[in-house]
């Protein structure tokens, strides 16, 4: 089969044979990481970058003048418009948010960008140089793109992704629970698989319980709570719940296989 | 032509039967299945079906007592069929690693 995918490429056989698995398994993760989930990929700082504004930073630290600090106030805005754009396309592209949660972020995206667009338009009609300073600190004040909005979108996303997830388990279990009755009628012994299954739809339930509460929660968090200091540490704690939901799947995905395998 | 080469002709040919007929009486050699160079299938000569290669019906054998109900009657090394819960456990497993991405990227935004 190697040398089917690389007729090219002269190799010693055994290599040859990685170099495939290794392209294989390559073509996997990508195709995975593209598949259901929220596909933009976030880069720190919005899509233009953190140090994107560095040289009107500089200028404005430079000159002080209000042209140099209108145009650094104008690049960070223009920066978290990118950003807000990316998070808009990465809402509408996703596969496991729910309509309302999709509709309530995307309300909140865009108050974010239409309320930085209206502090754009003061700024550049902003002669005054200490008015002008206010208002630029404002961009990161009044909006928190990268340490609320744009977290949010993805672990929302990633909730909603979970509870999704309980319907398919659902089928499985039912799918499982009557092929260890049609094994239980032929006279088998189903005790193993029994408990398989009750093992898988426990964890689902640990996973369930873990990301129900998290949407409502999430979309509930403010500028104001991330200022007091208490979004940040849920923010975290929504991460946390996620990743050990997602253990508690990986773990019911290994309980249903065991089904299987104890009904063969 | 003479009587003597006519017979001679007839000699050659008779000649030439004979080994024909014993070049196919003795076959082609081993089964074709142990031969590295060729492996025939039902699908790999579907223009020559029921050919026979060293007595040998690769093309469309019948099936024996032994096989299974779910065996193909073609013959054909077919994939055995998947479990549909495999399947449906194969496709959540790759949700679920959807939710690896969504989870990291939620922690890559950087500051403000």
């Amino acid at each position: 089969m190697s040398k089917r995918f690389l007729p090219g490429l002269r190799l010693h056989p055994r290599l040859r044979n990685v170099f495939a698995a290794v392209c294989a398994a390559a073509l996997v993760v990508t195709s995975s990481s593209s598949a259901g989930a929220i596909t933009t990929a976030p880069v720190a700082g919005g899509p233009q970058g953190a140090g994107a504004c560095a040289a009107q930073a500089l200028a404005a630290g430079t000159s002080g003048t209000v042209a140099t600090f209108r145009a650094f106030g104008d690049c960070e805005i223009a920066r978290r418009q990118a950003t807000l754009s990316a998070l808009i396309s990465a809402v509408d592209g996703s596969s496991t948010l729910t309509a309302a949660d999709r509709a309530a972020l995307t309300t909140q995206i865009d108050g974010a960008s239409s309320g930085l667009a209206a502090l754009g338009t003061t700024i550049d009609a902003q002669t005054r140089l200490p008015a002008l300073k206010l208002e630029i600190v404002q961009i990161d004040t009044r909006w928190r793109v990268y340490l609320l909005d744009a977290p949010k979108v993805y672990l929302v996303a990633a909730a909603d992704g979970v509870l999704a997830l309980q319907t398919s388990f659902a089928q499985a279990a039912a799918d499982l629970a009557d092929q260890i009755a049609t094994a239980q009628s032929e006279g088998k012994n189903v005790t193993a698989a029994t408990a398989g299954l009750a093992s898988m739809n426990a964890e689902v339930g640990a996973a369930m319980s873990l990301a129900a509460p998290l949407p409502e929660q999430l979309l509930g968090l403010t500028v104001a709570q991330l200022s007091a200091g208490t979004a940040g540490p849920a923010l975290s704690a929504a991460r946390a719940a996620l990743i050990s939901a997602r253990v508690h799947l990986q773990a019911a995905v290994k309980y249903g296989r065991a089904v299987i395998v104890a009904l063969q | 032509m003479p009587a003597r080469n006519r017979t001679r002709a007839i000699g050659f040919a008779a000649a030439a039967l004979l080994l024909g007929a014993a070049v196919i009486a003795c076959g082609p050699g081993p089964a074709p299945t142990a031969s590295p160079s060729y492996s025939p299938s039902a699908t790999s000569s579907p223009a020559s079906p029921g050919v026979s290669l060293g007595g040998v019906d690769t093309a469309s054998p019948l099936p024996s007592a032994t096989d299974s109900a779910s065996a193909p009657a073609s013959g054909s090394a077919a994939p055995a069929t998947p479990d549909p819960v495999a399947s449906e456990l194969d496709q959540i497993n790759q949700l679920i690693n959807d939710l690896n991405k969504s989870i990291s990227d939620s922690s890559q935004q950087g500051g403000e």
